[in-house]
């Protein structure tokens, strides 16, 4: 009985100790990192031309900052063309989901030079390596780990192409007193939809702070209206569709055969111009005449 | 300047998209087609994908369809009777190429049975109206009618249900006309095109009806296909952009206009040597991009996410 009540004191002090010696570090990795991005609305029109964007933040000094841009993502359709004979067709399709429609990051410092365990915590590994963790392939047939990644990896190629993608590492550097501001240009590709703004403050080879944002991508004007109606009324979408066809082309025929008319009757006539209705009677005249 | 298509998620220039239109739309008028079969892979070809590219021309298909049909109607080229006759066929056969195309798609085969399907049928359409066209040309037959028709094929004349189209001046069975109209709603379905490369085609051939009332004729039945068409993608599939078809229009609407003008210039056999030879071009291409290596060997599906 003695010894089991030792026990527990022995049990209770050493949690104890635990506790005083990880609190700081918890404490620290859990405190709030303020960081602003501005403008935190970004509306997008047919012609928009991407836009300049402001982050702003405050990390503990002597800290390193990492950055996190990223839009979820659906599933995407990938087809692989193979040569059967003499044509190329396409021999498989694949599906691939868990991949961001948008996926930006930019460090203050190189990814590689990290602890893994804090790498595993941003979920930042370098050259977008996270991403293809991430990625599901699936097929109606069976698909080897290599062949996932070389689809997962095509797939990001082409975001990365388009600039959706971009990873720009050891770009900036934070002031000593740890203020640090940095400009970006998101993509003219930008989709539509919440982006969320991760950052972590690392020192010491762990992480000291964290901060979640959001930015928010709204479509606006004709396109915005169009891409809207055609997913959510897609009948009226359809009718509207056809209307503006009809309209336009029946518009453009009276046009034409406007123009068409009054060209003739310009060279058909080239009669001296007589005022008025008297005049009109004698122009008719001549020109049967 | 460019701007985003919405649907089809790519920026492009405008201007280069009204040109595009109004370069299909021209050949549209001179030759009485939708032009379909020359727009998909061009918009394919500056980046729209594939499926907003064939779902979108249905849509600016149906404005240069309206806008000649009217000028052609003006004109005396379109029999109504005729076209209606072919519309009701085309309609189902429309819906089942519709069924069709989702069996293959399951099985993996569309794309290739599709162009396939587009080089047999414009080597066959165009290596005989080429050969045909040029034979009348040079033959210069002094007793030939300057209508312009093939000669009718007698089949035809003989096949029961036979119905009297007193504009075209002929006679034809009425169950052959809705078969027909039913294989050209079919094959357009699988091709994603209104249909008027075959219809105009089947019409001088098979029916044996002058050129420029096939042409006009032919317009009517492109617009009620290409109409079904643009209602069925916007519903089931909503890959219709009507920006870009918008756009599309705007230039392809005056292109056709003008194509007709130019049209009446030129003799019918003329129009038949240059049609066939656009045919056959087409037909190259598409030989062409089933032969060459691909860029990528791995690509979307469908563009956007």
């Amino acid at each position: 009985m003695m010894l089991k009540k030792m026990l527990n004191v022995w049990k209770t002090i050493c949690l104890t100790a635990v506790l005083l010696v990880a609190a700081p570090g918890l404490a620290l990795a859990d405190s709030p990192m303020n960081v602003q991005i501005s403008p935190d609305i970004i509306q997008t029109s047919a012609s928009f031309p991407g836009a300049q964007v402001k982050l702003t933040g405050q990390v503990p000094a002597g800290s390193q900052v990492f950055v996190k841009l990223l839009a979820q993502g659906g599933s995407v359709s990938l087809a692989e063309k193979g040569r059967q004979g003499i044509f190329w067709l396409n021999k498989r399709t694949v599906h691939v989901s868990g991949l961001p429609a948008f996926y930006m990051v930019f460090t203050s410092a190189n990814i590689a030079g990290l602890p893994a365990g804090v790498q595993q915590e941003m979920g930042l590994y370098g050259n977008f390596s996270e991403l293809l963790r991430s990625a599901v392939v699936t097929t109606n047939t069976g698909l080897s780990p290599a062949e996932s990644a070389r689809y997962a990896q095509a797939l990001i190629d082409v975001n990365k192409q388009k600039g959706l993608y971009q990873e720009r590492a050891a770009d900036f550097d934070p002031a000593a007193n740890g203020s640090f501001s940095y400009r970006f240009l998101l993509p003219k590709d930008l989709p539509a939809g919440q982006i969320q703004v991760l950052a972590w403050a690392v020192k010491d080879g762990r992480v000291v702070a964290t901060s979640q944002n959001g930015l928010s991508v709204q479509r606006v004007g004709l396109g915005g209206y169009l891409s809207t109606m055609a997913q959510n009324q897609a009948a009226l979408y359809g009718v509207m569709a056809l209307l503006a066809a009809v309209l336009a082309g029946v518009g453009i025929n009276f046009l034409f055969g406007g123009i068409e008319a009054a060209t003739k009757s310009i060279f058909r006539r080239k009669l001296p111009v007589v005022a008025g209705r008297e005049g009109e009677k004698k122009v008719a005249h001549q020109a049967r005449a | 300047m460019d701007i985003l298509f919405p649907i089809a998620g790519v920026h492009l220039n405008v201007l280069a998209v009204a040109g595009l239109g109004a370069v299909v739309g021209l050949l549209s008028g001179v030759f009485g087609v939708g032009g379909g079969f020359l727009l998909t892979p061009l918009l394919m070809m500056i980046g729209v994908p594939s499926i907003v590219a064939a779902a979108s021309d249905s849509n600016q298909i149906v404005a240069a369809s309206v806008s000649g049909a009217m000028a052609h109607s003006k004109l005396g080229n379109v029999d109504w009777k005729l076209g209606l006759t072919l519309v009701a066929g085309g309609w189902f056969g429309g819906l089942a190429g519709t069924q069709l195309v989702h069996r293959l798609m399951a099985t993996g085969n569309a794309a290739f049975v599709i162009q396939i399907a587009y080089v047999v049928m414009l080597s066959v359409v165009g290596s005989y109206m080429f050969y045909e066209s040029t034979r009348s040309m040079f033959k210069k037959n002094k007793n030939k009618s300057n209508t312009g028709g093939a000669a009718k094929l007698p089949l035809l004349a003989r096949l029961p249900g036979q119905m009297y189209f007193r504009y075209a001046g002929m006679h034809a069975s009425v169950y052959a006309l809705v078969g027909l109209g039913f294989l050209t709603g079919v094959l357009a379905a699988l091709m994603g095109v209104g249909g008027g490369f075959i219809m105009l085609p089947v019409l001088i051939y098979l029916v044996g009806i002058p050129t420029g009332i096939a042409v006009g004729t032919s317009l009517v039945t492109v617009l009620f296909t290409a109409a079904e068409v643009t209602l069925t993608q916007s519903m089931v599939n909503h890959t219709v952009d009507m920006l870009l078809a918008l756009v599309l229009l705007a230039g392809s609407s005056v292109g056709a206009q003008i194509g007709v003008r130019i049209g009446r210039q030129l003799k019918a056999e003329q129009v038949r040597v240059v049609f066939s030879l656009i045919v056959l071009i087409t037909m190259g291409t598409m030989v062409y991009g089933l032969l060459a290596a691909p860029h990528t060997l791995i690509s979307m599906v469908g563009g956007g996410q």
